[in-house]
């Protein structure tokens, strides 16, 4: 071996060596970076995760109390958690300050949140500043934003919670939608829509049962309709309802099941995508998810029957003897007051058997110098769920909270109102060992100034609704459609502080304190709704009662009323005509109190109806000191009134009207402000059409028998059973859960998110 | 070359191959356990959000996933066990702990990893 070739076996091996150590070093620091980046993916995941705990640590708080966040946490750190596994403390000295800093030990992660509650609210409010995606705040929605921190790693998670209320429908059937027109047309009857993008949705197990897809419209707002049915969808039918409100079998009709190209036609005409054959998902919806009320008191089963505004003739289920109540009638600890013929239990009311409301009024004519009563007829009455003292929506009261509770009137039986419901409450009718739980009510009046809204209505067999009484026009709520142009000339912007312009503006949900700001705790001329001027009133009244015959066609002339003369303190009755004491007191406000206004006319408006119902009340028109607080008219059967007496009905009254121009502005899709500047929408025609906001659920059928139109603003469910329209001449189902949603226990549906957004 | 020379240059190639043979054993064990780790966290962060979806928070031990992690033809088995503890009415903490090959190997120590995070209904 030569000299040359020395040292080259260990020469070889360092080369060898060397390509092994490059080898090594590379699959090393392939193998290291592996595990860094399974290092960093971990980190990543573990900020991801802390977001969430943050994210679930507020939704934790706000399932608890609802107002979470609405008040300062503590400037003092207050610890909202100190476990092994969680440290977390709440700081803050005001809400736009608070801060919540959480630590989870055992993952070595950190969150911050800050937290916007606007749950209880049902306006939007702006992104606040320290929000990055700037997105503004819907009604009944917390926004939350939270950092999360792991090991130098940190992502930033923005979310709005909403109440998860398992409602996502206008309608849902658990078994057909039958719909029935009074007369064949071409013209659009029944319109969809929905305030939320998806929503605009009617669910149906079986059947859908319609009439021609002209007269159905889902296409009033930009959300899609859609319309999904499990069976068959029917075009063009004819067919009849049987007593329980089921469906017949249609005589006729078309099957979008199976042509393609009509269904293809169908949903074009609808403005909705129809499916067939595809059963829908039930709502998720349980009754238990409502808010609880507090311990029940117990009314007497019965039938109540309104003799008067504020008087009921009871007579008792079965055995017993009957009794009068004026006022209120007491319930143990509770009690339900009467007045304006509405029958409004107060806290939780439950009835163990049936129960019936009903009125009556009792035409009063002259004879020689005396008023005796000549027929008797029915009068449409109110149960009404959910008033306050003063008569407003308790829903005022707690505008800004979300309350614990809702008022609650319960029947365990069968529950007949010839009239109406109204209100914010929870009603609930409830089967017992006697069958029960079926619900039979006339709708209330496009024109009433009482309406459901926001109630919640739970029926464990069915809901029958029955034309409205043709009386509900002399009902103490019941508008006239003139006055629109009456408001809307009193809600001119410039004649309001801007506050008073916002809380208009922002009705809905406002609190009593606000709305007495803008109504005006009297009649006189101020800066308020009632003390509006209403100018020339000659033509007002002229409407009112053409040649001083009413409505009802009972003459202001030939009707008796015996007021108090004299100022106060020397109270000495004289008898007067209706019409004397209307151009009495026009005259007395005119010249010698700054003019009719609004309030002023409201009493006229009552007084008038209050004739019209056989039994005038005189009291509502103080001729000579209106607003002078006197005590003592009880001359004419009224012991606790006084010159300004009904101050707080018409208060009521006048509120209550705005509510109702709101809640037609919403079914509008429009502002209050912006509705009343339009031109007047109402007429006599629609006197009688029916109207509910809220949420109504019944375990079996849903009919509804209405000589005139409908408007549902909410969602309409029947668990098992038919939902029915028949006789139809027009309505509207808005799909708005707004309506609805403080109906909700939180700690019960939940929270879900709405909005969604991360960033590095 | 000398004898001296070729016993020294196959004890150094010897001792070479011993160790790079070694390292690679571990390289590979270490790539598995990573393969393993990847696989258990993401299962891990699975299960956690599951859980926490469902809302309902029971603790679960000895529950079983078999993934197709390494052999697409032979799936391994991941052992895990979820402890929800609550901490506050409506708050929760969920704990998931997922392990394979019986929690631990000779030379790959810990085969388990574990996710936890605050939790509401």
């Amino acid at each position: 071996m030569s000299a040359r070739r020395k040292g080259i076996a260990l020469v070889t091996v360092l080369l060898v060596a060397a390509v092994l150590a490059m080898l090594a070093t590379a699959m090393v620091s392939l193998n290291r970076n592996g595990f860094l980046t399974l290092g960093q993916y971990q980190d990543r995941s573990r900020t991801v995760q802390a977001c969430y705990a943050g994210l679930d640590y507020a939704r934790g708080k706000i399932l608890q109390d609802g107002a979470w966040g609405l008040t300062p946490f503590d400037d003092a750190k207050v610890p909202g958690l100190n476990v092994v596994q969680a440290m977390v403390v709440e700081s803050g000295a005001a809400p736009d300050l608070n801060v919540v800093d959480g630590e989870l030990p055992k993952d070595g992660s950190r969150f911050q949140l800050r937290i916007v509650n606007n749950l209880a609210n049902r306006y939007a409010l702006p992104a606040p500043e320290w929000s990055r995606c700037g997105v503004a705040i819907p009604p009944r929605t917390a926004f939350v934003a939270v950092d999360g921190m792991c090991e130098g790693n940190r992502r930033h998670m923005e979310v709005l919670l909403a109440r998860k209320v398992g409602v996502g429908v206008g309608i849902y059937a658990g078994k057909d939608l039958a719909i029935r027109l009074a007369s064949a047309g071409p013209n659009k009857v029944l319109s969809f829509s929905s305030t939320r993008p998806r929503g605009n949705h009617v669910n149906v197990n079986n059947k859908v049962l319609l009439p021609a897809t002209a007269n159905v419209d889902f296409g009033t707002t930009a959300a899609r309709g859609r319309l999904q049915s499990g069976q068959d969808t029917l075009i063009d039918t004819d067919f009849a309802f049987d007593s329980n409100g089921d469906a017949g079998t249609p005589s006729s009709g078309r099957s979008l099941m199976g042509d393609a190209a009509l269904a293809k036609q169908a949903s074009q005409d609808l403005k909705a995508t129809v499916y067939t054959g595809a059963p829908p998902s039930p709502p998720k919806f349980q009754p238990d998810q409502l808010k609880q009320a507090s311990a029940p008191q117990p009314l007497a089963p019965g039938t109540y029957r309104f003799i008067n505004h504020e008087t009921v003739s009871f007579t008792p289920e079965g055995s017993g003897s009957p009794q009068l109540y004026v006022g209120s009638v007491p319930v143990g600890s509770a009690r339900v007051r009467l007045g304006e013929y509405r029958f409004m239990p107060e806290g939780n009311i439950q009835v163990n058997g049936n129960l019936t409301l009903v009125g009556e009024q009792t035409k009063m004519e002259v004879s020689g110098d005396q008023m005796v009563a000549t027929e008797t007829s029915a009068m449409p009455v109110s149960l009404a769920v959910g008033y306050g003292a003063k008569g407003l929506p308790l829903s005022f009261d707690a505008a800004g909270t979300d309350t614990a509770t809702k008022e609650r009137f319960t029947v365990s039986g069968n529950l007949t109102i010839k009239g109406d419901m109204v209100g914010s409450g929870q009603l609930f009718v409830q089967k017992n060992a006697q069958g029960g739980g079926r619900l039979k009510v006339e709708g209330n009046s496009l024109l009433s100034a009482t309406r459901t809204d926001g109630m919640a209505v739970v029926a464990e067999d069915s809901v029958h609704f029955e034309d409205v009484n043709s009386m509900a026009a002399l009902q103490p709520f019941a508008m006239m459609t003139n006055e629109f142009d009456l408001y809307s000339q009193a809600m001119q912007p410039d004649a309001f502080t801007a506050k008073q312009n916002t809380i208009l503006n922002d009705w809905q949900g406002q609190t009593t304190a606000n709305i007495i700001e803008v109504v005006g705790n009297d009649d006189s001329p101020a800066n308020t709704l009632r003390g509006r001027p209403v100018g020339n009133y000659d033509p007002i009244l002229q409407e009112m009662a053409p040649g001083f015959v009413t409505q009802a066609g009972t003459s202001l002339i030939g009707t008796l009323v015996s007021v108090p003369q004299g100022p106060p303190g020397n109270v000495v009755d004289t008898t007067m005509t209706a019409k004397d004491l209307i151009e009495a007191y026009v005259q007395e406000v005119s010249f010698n109190q700054g003019g009719m206004t609004l309030g002023r006319h409201t009493r006229v408006r009552e007084f008038i109806k209050s004739v019209d119902r056989g039994a005038p009340n005189p009291a509502l028109l103080s001729v000579w000191h209106p607003g002078a607080q006197v005590a003592g008219l009880t001359s004419v059967g009224l012991s606790d009134t006084t010159y300004n007496s009904y101050s707080d009905s018409i208060l009521t009254m006048v509120a209550n009207q705005v509510s109702a121009y709101n809640q037609d502005a919403r079914l509008e899709g429009k502002r209050l402000m912006q509705y009343m500047s339009g031109a007047n929408p109402y007429s006599n025609g629609q006197r009688f059409d029916f109207i509910f906001g809220g949420i109504l659920y019944a375990q079996k059928n849903i009919y509804a028998h209405l000589a005139s139109k409908f408007n549902l603003l909410g969602s309409m469910l029947s668990a098992e059973g038919t939902v029915g329209f028949d006789d139809l001449t027009g309505g509207r189902v808005v799909y708005d859960p707004n309506s609805f949603e403080e109906q909700f226990d939180l700690s019960k549906a939940g929270l879900a998110a709405q909005f969604f957004w991360m960033a590095p | 070359m000398t004898l001296m020379e070729a016993v020294l240059a196959l004890a150094l190639l010897a001792i070479l191959l011993i160790f790079v043979s070694g390292l690679f054993l571990r390289l590979l064990a270490g790539s598995e356990k990573s393969g393993d780790l990847t696989a258990g966290a993401m299962l891990a962060e699975s299960i956690l959000q599951e859980h926490c979806a469902d809302g309902r928070f029971l603790s679960s031990a000895n529950q079983r996933r078999l993934l197709y992690n390494r052999d697409g033809s032979q799936a391994e088995e991941f052992l895990y066990q979820v402890t929800c503890t609550r901490l506050a009415p409506a708050i929760y903490y969920v704990d998931v702990e997922v392990s394979w090959s019986g929690g631990s190997r000779q030379g790959q120590g810990q085969l388990k990893t574990r996710l936890g995070r605050l939790a509401s209904p």
